[in-house]
């Protein structure tokens, strides 16, 4: 599929880029909504948060942070707002998954705040179980490195490199 | 109370106890205030908004006292948006979203409110009446290269990074300008500067023949990326499943 954010990654379309590294990319968007707006996107194409490896999320925040301190540090802002917008009803423009970091002013103009709605005890207790149900999983993150297991190759082959435990234990079997 | 110059007189680890003593987040976290909590780890509290955006809005908020995100530690700003990926999934299919917003508020000026850092997640629907559309100004070149350059410096310093790995990030863009500049007007206009650009000069007639026939040429593929052609129907379906 063709992508945008890919091709700026890949280079095929020129962008500021401002930060790469194995896992991500960031640029200074040259539509911004505030001077200095960047973006930071996952090297690999994926459309959501939800398909992002746990660990590239966690590199990806890590990053936008520091960038926020960079921000913070030269273009005189007094704020950052960190927005992402996951999915077409959530304002989602681009097929790739990317964070924006917004550096802000006094009397700057944007406004993200949104009219709080009112909901009543029995409706946020409704809404605490249901949530709290699907939340139960979370914790069990997916570390770098760890690959999907092929099926095809046989995962039972065990390297001797004189270190492995069950090896030794088979061993001292006499 | 205390008075300011009482303040002064402080140790640092003073002062954040008093913040940590008169922030109702972290009393919320303790416990001592009642909340409606969704997730709890060693390091993190996720609480329903009772002033939602939307029902199912979330509060994400580190256990220790941060006031903005660039004084936590990297290891619990990777951990606190790696529960904040999971628990976007769980209001994708709790509350069958359509999507979902991440936002987080640093400072006043950026509309930040409580004194403890935290995150928002939103949940989405159709038509929710929200509106967190960023929007999108035209910047002159040289503002942008400046800005550019200003960042690139600071980013160098705080990446610790070798005139290498800034070599890597390509050439400032002062060449390509026109191209930049090509590539973020609307999508029919940036085809056809392209197309300029880049394909022998044709008559008209033919160049709107292909920006209308997309499938045809690789030239004009290469172009689909423009924000007007995003296949929208994958992104879609992958929500759609996830929100089943």
């Amino acid at each position: 599929m063709a992508c945008s954010i890919c091709d700026m990654i890949s280079g095929k379309t020129v962008c500021r880029k401002l930060f790469e590294d194995d896992k991500a990319v960031a640029f200074l968007k040259e539509k911004p909504a505030a001077p200095g707006h960047i973006i930071i996107a996952p090297k690999e194409h994926h459309p959501i948060i939800e398909n992002v490896p746990d660990f590239v999320v966690s590199h990806i925040f890590q990053v936008a942070s520091r960038l926020s301190s960079a921000i913070f540090d030269t273009l005189g802002a007094a704020g950052t707002n960190i927005i992402v917008n996951n999915g077409i009803e959530a304002g989602q423009d681009l097929p790739h998954f990317t964070v924006n970091i917004i550096p802000r002013r006094e009397n700057d103009g944007l406004n993200f705040q949104w009219q709080p709605k009112k909901l009543d005890d029995e409706t946020l207790s409704q809404l605490e179980f249901k949530i709290s149900e699907m939340a139960k999983g979370t914790g069990d993150f997916q570390q770098e490195g760890q690959k999907p297991i092929n099926m095809d190759t046989n995962p039972e082959t065990v390297e001797d490199d004189g270190e492995n435990y069950l090896l030794k234990s088979l061993r001292r079997i006499p | 109370m205390v008075t300011q110059e009482e303040m002064q007189n402080m140790t640092p680890e003073q002062i954040a106890e008093l913040q940590k003593q008169n922030c109702i987040f972290c009393h919320i976290i303790s416990g001592r205030v009642k909340s409606k909590k969704v997730y709890e780890d060693d390091k993190v509290t996720a609480i329903l908004d009772i002033n939602p955006a939307n029902p199912g809005h979330i509060l994400l908020l580190p256990k220790k006292h941060y006031m903005i995100m660039p004084q936590m530690p990297e290891d619990e700003i990777g951990h606190i948006f790696m529960v904040a990926k999971s628990l976007s999934n769980a209001l994708l299919k709790a509350l069958k979203a359509k999507g979902t917003n991440i936002y987080v508020a640093n400072g006043a000026a950026a509309g930040q409110k409580a004194p403890h850092f935290m995150l928002n997640i939103i949940p989405r629907h159709a038509n929710d009446g929200l509106n967190l559309v960023l929007p999108e100004h035209d910047m002159p070149e040289q503002q942008l290269e400046e800005i550019h350059k200003t960042l690139l410096a600071k980013i160098k310093e705080l990446f610790s990074l070798s005139d290498a790995d800034m070599e890597k990030l390509g050439p400032m863009p002062e060449k390509k300008e026109q191209e930049a500049v090509a590539r973020e007007s609307d999508s029919a206009k940036a085809e056809d500067t392209k197309d300029t650009e880049e394909v022998a000069k044709e008559d008209d007639n033919a160049k709107t023949e292909d920006n209308a026939d997309d499938a045809g040429e690789e030239e004009t593929k290469d172009n689909a990326g423009n924000n007007g052609d995003i296949d929208f129907d994958e992104l879609k379906k992958v929500l759609e499943k996830d929100g089943m």
